[in-house]
């Protein structure tokens, strides 16, 4: 059964003129065998999550894959990178395929890169993703609020 | 969702406890007008947990995990201005009531700086902005159901150049269920 995890939601640095920030998401492999894997990158625009990537991939066995997202889609925004992996690997449970988020900066006058800000695996929380329909407008779940 | 372990909770209307500095200020996106220190904010309060065991209970409430960052230090903004923020995500199919709550350290005492009780659609998501927290010791605490992820950053923003930098990133794994 397929595993989705999420970053949350986090914000992306907003630069100079010269420097680029953009936002790679790190897919890998960590079995020989291909797996699909579906990426969705939303942005918060107000208070809903509108979607900037949506890509269904396809990943060979021990093997990577980075998706790249531009300057003019993230920089100064708020982001949150959902990946729907497959458990069903060597180890059951576990996702054979785990997702990373490295935010960089380019800066265009001598090319270098820089490291801003890293979501690694481990940060990516389980979550059960929400069926398709909606609930009717105004119902809530009864006793949805505490703590201890 | 697991619909076991859980209880009930009802609102209760209480005064917030924000420190009342004239330079303290919070907001939400979500709602404009930032609270005033006679702001009046819901909490959650607990039902005695005998009542959460009664059958009906078990069938409807969610479990609700009470999640905290623990305290970390918040830098200074050497002139700049330096913002909490606290996200959440709602990757539920019905709406829920999330409380967040941010607490500062004063000496060995914790101090409410922010409390807030928000409803969070299906599918939607909430940003709070939480300012003059600058060189504070900081704990952000979420009541929420699982299906709503909370995240936390500190922000510093560069009046010379509108600059944004990302000083300190809390992901949905650096909060501990208490």
């Amino acid at each position: 059964m397929p595993v989705t995890l999420t970053s949350g939601l986090f914000p992306v640095a907003q630069l100079p003129a010269a420097q680029l920030v953009k936002v790679r998401v790190i897919l890998t492999n960590l079995e020989n065998q291909p797996a699909t894997v579906g990426v969705v990158v939303d942005k918060l625009v107000g208070n809903s999550k509108q979607p900037v990537l949506q890509e269904d991939l396809e990943i060979s066995g021990d093997d990577r894959r980075i998706l790249e997202l531009d300057t003019p889609v993230v920089e100064g925004q708020t982001l949150e990178v959902t990946v729907t992996v497959p458990s069903e690997g060597f180890i059951p449970g576990f996702a054979t395929v785990t997702p990373q988020v490295a935010i960089v900066s380019l800066f265009t006058g001598d090319g270098t890169t820089s490291l801003l800000q890293s979501i690694s695996a481990n940060d990516f929380a389980a979550v059960e993703v929400a069926s398709v329909e909606s609930p009717p407008e105004g119902e809530m779940a009864p006793s949805s609020l505490g703590g201890r | 969702m697991s619909t076991t372990k859980s209880w009930g909770i009802i609102d209760s209307r209480i005064p917030t406890q924000r420190r009342s500095s004239p330079g303290s200020a919070a907001r939400a996106t979500s709602a404009p007008s930032r609270p005033q220190a006679s702001h009046v904010v819901t909490t959650p309060e607990i039902r005695p947990r005998g009542a959460a065991n009664a059958p009906h209970a078990l069938q409807t409430a969610p479990v609700v995990d009470a999640r905290s960052t623990g305290f970390f230090a918040v830098p200074e903004g050497d002139g700049n201005i330096i913002d909490l923020h606290v996200y959440l995500s709602s990757f539920a199919d019905v709406p829920h009531r999330v409380a967040v709550h941010v607490d500062r350290r004063v000496g060995n005492e914790r101090e409410s700086v922010f409390s807030r009780v928000l409803e969070i659609p299906s599918g939607e998501a909430r940003h709070l902005e939480i300012g003059d927290l600058d060189g504070q010791s900081v704990e952000v605490r979420v009541s929420a159901p699982a299906e709503i992820v909370a995240t936390a950053a500190v922000t510093q923003y560069f009046l010379a150049d509108g600059g944004i930098l990302v000083l300190i990133f809390k992901a949905p794994s650096d909060f501990v269920q208490f």
